[in-house]
């Protein structure tokens, strides 16, 4: 079964694959999201690609083109500094959110 | 490297690299895609399926591109080149209204434009001085003068106040350069030694003044240098020979420093350019009672003009205590140098105009909206479609926007192009009556202010529109078959109040330039108390000196007047209506052995005349007029006019009243002298042979009396006063008609821009009137064939049409009638001082807008009537 990324998330969820899998690139990071959520999320390219011009902008990653285990040109994302600053406003932010989701829906 | 970058930054660096930025983008999803295809693949799907799936899951790559062009801010950029090709494309598929809008925009920018660019160079553009704030200039006020005297005791302010880092007095004075064939003169400034340090004036050529320098040395303005010395370097330090003393000349001062201003108008009319040709240092006269023209002053850092100007009022308070007899009354006053040099009556009629200038491009605006609403109305169609495929209301706003602003920014460059053209012409004009004239051209603040007003121009004419297109319904439009819309109710509001509106200002503006061409014709007919057909003048220089000998001015007199054709001469210092201002106080004008007048005193004009002045001009006198025996050993005698008798002796005759300055033997007829709108100032006439030691070296003027043909004579003139004295100069020579109508000029300059503008503004409303007109007679002319066939009475349907047009233009005349009474006194306070509006001229201006604005509608009127029903129903 498949669920939509939840909005506004696709941010977090990017700036924590790179967190912890180094330079990786578009394919890459959409795999790996795919993946780590058990087959849960499908991240569609038509808003992975918006989101790292986005990203790029804001100063979160960085990219830089260079070639893959196939020899084809890739380009590779990075997280700046400023990005793992980010990431983790992100993440306590989502947890604040999902703690008070969770708290509504066992309330009895 | 763009880690370093505020987002900012990267934002402009990645827009700046956008066809790099965008082929990224492409080479990642042309990867993202085989690596998805090659995933299929390895999975065993056949190679085709594989890539057939990827391209259905992976979308449109230009959905992708725009998405991301949306997320780095960039989606503003590639709609506004949208618009911006579509509106080029629409306006040029309609050619008819594009060029109308654009020449109708650039009339109103245009003119906007022209009298912005002077109001920018002559009132708006700081001095061009060194912190032109600090500076102001001195003026001494009396009981005499109370605003804008001569200035006493600048010694005595000097030192005893502490607001001024300087305090410098100068004066303007002609002088005449002697060469070996020929007499020039030139206007020269004496200013004391620190006048462009005080200034900060830097010069283009050697230097200027030094504290020690001594009095033998002159600075040059560059237009002089130009033409004695062709503009070489080797001028500096050579020699010029003014009033027999010598002079090097050691600096010379660049094109744009013309301080001060208002040389020329030392001598109107016969000053010739309105430049200062060089400056001389001066000594401030240590005489107590000492009187300077002009002073001007820099105060200090973080003194204000209030300050400095309580201390002065105290220092004057001291003076007037220490010398009550001498300075009784007298004080000084302070005004900001800026102001000083463009005084109300420039600001004045300037403000006027500009205000005339925006009703012409109000009026543009409003033709122009209208143009859109009705264009709008056959695109309604169009717009619906765009909007049923899914463009957002606030897109096709900003589309239509886009619209206007093309055709707004069309029409600022045209308008641009005519407003430099017509500056040019217009600075030439002016350039020896407004001061700083010279300083007028386009520079960046009309640039700017251009851009301000096409831009404002085009939200105001687009914006209607745009909002009725987006309200527009959208199903309504899809339905009707000829791809038409009709205006709804607000439409037809807004369309109908913009005519109402049109007529109204440009009734206000015509009623403007009436009442000034009343006021002009009122003045060209005004009785100046002499006769000036058939008399020339002749300006005479001459340089005073103990060996000049007044009877040679007696012998020109009297050689001319036996010239053939010649009926009477006579020479005058201060022409009438072009020279004034030679003054004396009527305190010291006393009957031999009584006390002056009570108070309050009043100013007496004086001139210097030979005795033929008077018949030259017709002056009737009462008792005797001056003859050759009032010469120098003889009894002095005066004459004074009616104002003076009137005022000083009342009903009593003055006839054979011994005064202090002479014996009255006569009264003679009041003359205009100071200006066509002024009454006769009360003068006092001198014979020159008793009073040669009171004309200064500005010269006399000869008036020729010569019926039939003076232009004939003028040769003859001019040989018999080169043949008295070679070193005479003679300048200027006019008829007195000519006189009289130049001193006019600069209210006729702006009565003719004025007259332009209603004129502009006239035409404008009433092509805005028909064009409306005409749009309702043909959106209903189906209707109106359907009446005809009906039965009607086809004028009916003329009257139908024309009501509704003069409808509109009796409430728009209405209106502008308010608006003109209402704002009348803006007219006041102009070089010339106009009344109210008068019940004749305006109607009559209402009943001209209203007749023209109903031939106008007739036009249309006669059309709608005039289709024949048959043919025109069965085109439907």
């Amino acid at each position: 079964m498949r669920d939509e990324i939840p909005r506004g998330t696709l941010d977090l969820l990017v700036l924590q694959t790179l967190a912890r899998g180094r330079e990786l690139h578009g394919f890459e990071i959409a795999a790996s999201i795919s993946q780590t959520s058990n087959q849960v999320f499908s991240v569609e390219e038509g808003s992975l690609y918006p989101a790292l011009q986005r990203l790029l902008v804001k100063g979160w990653v960085t990219a830089v083109w260079s070639t893959t285990a196939e020899n084809r040109r890739a380009r590779y994302y990075r997280l700046t500094p400023a990005g793992r600053r980010r990431l983790q406003t992100e993440v306590a932010q989502f947890e604040r959110i999902v703690g008070a989701i969770t708290r509504i829906i066992h309330a009895t | 490297m763009s880690a370093d970058f505020s987002e900012l930054g990267r934002r402009l660096w990645m827009l700046a690299r956008r066809r790099q930025v965008d082929r990224d983008l492409d080479e990642e999803m042309r990867l993202h895609l085989e690596l998805i295809e090659q995933r299929q693949t390895d999975r065993g799907v056949p190679p085709t399926e594989a890539r057939a799936a990827a391209r259905g899951r992976f979308g449109s790559a230009m959905r992708i591109r725009e998405d991301s062009h949306e997320a780095l801010g960039w989606k503003w950029l590639d709609d506004l080149g949208q618009d911006l090709r579509y509106a080029v494309r629409s306006l040029g598929r309609q050619k008819g209204f594009a060029t109308t809008a654009v020449l109708t925009l650039a009339l109103g920018i245009g003119a906007n434009a022209a009298i912005f660019s002077i109001v920018n160079g002559v009132v708006l553009r700081p001095l061009p001085f060194t912190d032109p704030d600090r500076l102001v200039q001195l003026r001494g006020s009396s009981v005499l003068v109370p605003r804008g005297d001569a200035v006493s005791n600048l010694g005595e302010y000097r030192n005893q106040s502490t607001s001024f880092d300087a305090l410098v007095g100068y004066d303007v004075s002609a002088a005449y350069l002697h060469e070996v064939s020929s007499v020039e003169r030139v206007m020269t400034v004496r200013a004391e030694r620190d006048f462009f340090a005080m200034l900060g004036a830097v010069p283009l050529l050697g230097r200027t003044f030094r504290p020690d320098d001594p009095l033998g040395v002159a600075v040059l303005s560059e237009a002089f240098w130009q033409q004695r010395f062709g503009g070489s370097a080797a001028a500096v330090g050579a020699t010029l020979t003014l009033d027999e003393q010598v002079f090097t000349v050691i600096g010379v001062m660049p094109e744009a420093f013309q301080f001060p201003y208002a040389s020329a108008s030392l001598l109107p009319g016969v000053g010739g350019a309105a430049r200062s040709d060089m400056w001389l240092p001066m000594n401030l006269p240590a005489q107590p009672g000492v009187r300077l023209g002009k002073v001007t002053g820099r105060l200090k850092a973080n003194v204000s003009l209030t300050a400095a100007e309580s201390e002065l009022a105290v220092i004057s308070k001291r003076l007037e205590a220490q010398y009550p007899e001498r300075l009784r009354g007298y004080g000084v006053y302070l005004e900001p140098l800026s102001e000083a040099v463009v005084g109300e009556t420039v600001r004045r009629p300037l403000f006027v105009l500009f205000g005339a200038v925006v009703i012409v491009l109000a009026l543009a605006c409003a033709n122009v909206t209208n143009l859109s609403l009705v264009r709008m109305t056959l695109r309604g169609r169009e717009v619906a479609v765009r909007s049923a495929i899914g463009a957002g209301r606030l897109r096709i706003v900003r589309q239509l926007l886009t619209e206007s602003l093309v055709l707004t920014l069309m029409g600022g460059i045209v308008g641009l192009a005519l407003a430099w053209l017509a500056t040019r012409q217009l600075m030439a004009l002016v350039l020896t009556q407004m001061p700083r004239a010279h300083e007028v051209g386009v520079d960046w603040r009309v640039f700017l202010f251009l851009l301000a007003v096409s831009a404002a121009t085009a939200v105001i004419s687009g914006l209607l529109p745009a909002v009725f297109a987006m309200r527009a319904d959208t199903q309504a439009a899809l339905q009707q078959s000829s791809g038409r819309t009709t205006m709804s109710a607000g439409q037809r509001r807004v369309r109908d109040g913009l005519v109402i509106a049109e007529v109204a200002l440009a009734l206000v503006l015509a009623v403007a330039a009436t009442i000034l061409v009343r006021e002009l014709i009122r003045l060209r007919n005004t009785g100046t108390g002499m006769v000036t057909s058939n008399v020339t003048t002749f300006h005479v220089g001459h340089r005073m000196s103990p060996r000049t000998d007044v009877r040679r001015f007696y012998e020109i007199a009297d050689r001319v007047t036996a010239l053939p054709g010649v009926r009477a001469a006579g020479f005058i210092q201060m022409v009438p209506l072009q020279n004034w201002g030679w003054t004396a106080n009527s305190d010291s004008f006393v009957m031999r052995g009584r006390p002056p007048l009570p108070p309050p005193p009043f100013t007496i004009e004086l001139r210097y005349v030979t005795p033929g002045y008077f018949d030259t001009l017709h002056i009737p006198i009462q008792g005797r007029g001056f003859s050759d025996r009032d010469g120098a050993d003889a009894p002095k005698v005066i004459l004074i006019n009616e104002a003076l008798a009137r005022r000083y002796f009342g009903a009593a005759n003055p006839v054979g009243i011994d005064m202090n300055r002479g014996t009255i033997v006569g009264v003679a007829g009041d003359v205009r002298q100071v200006g066509l709108d002024r009454t006769a100032a009360p003068e006092i006439y001198f014979p020159m042979a008793q009073n040669w030691s009171q004309l200064n070296e500005l010269g006399v003027s000869l008036m020729v009396s010569a019926p039939g043909n003076p232009e004939r004579v003028i040769d003859a003139v001019r040989s018999v006063i080169r043949d008295v004295d070679p070193n005479l100069a003679v300048f200027s020579v006019k008829t007195m008609d000519r006189v009289v109508a130049d001193s006019l000029s600069d209210f006729t300059v702006f009565f003719w821009l004025m007259a332009t503008f209603a004129g502009l503004s006239l035409l404008l409303a009433v092509t805005g009137t028909y064009g409306v007109i005409a749009y309702i007679a043909t959106s209903r002319v189906r209707e109106f064939a359907i009446r005809v066939a009906l039965g009607a009475d086809k004028s009916r349907v003329t009257r139908l049409v024309l009501g509704q047009g003069i409808r509109l233009t009796v409430i728009g005349l209405l209106a502008g009638l308010a608006t003109a009474i209402a704002a009348a006194p803006l007219l006041d306070n102009l070089p010339i001082s106009v009344g109210p509006p008068d019940v004749v001229s305006t109607t009559g201006v209402a009943l001209f807008i209203g007749l023209v604005a109903t031939a106008a509608c007739l036009i249309p009127a006669l059309r709608a009537a005039s289709v024949n029903p048959m043919t025109m129903l069965r085109n439907e």
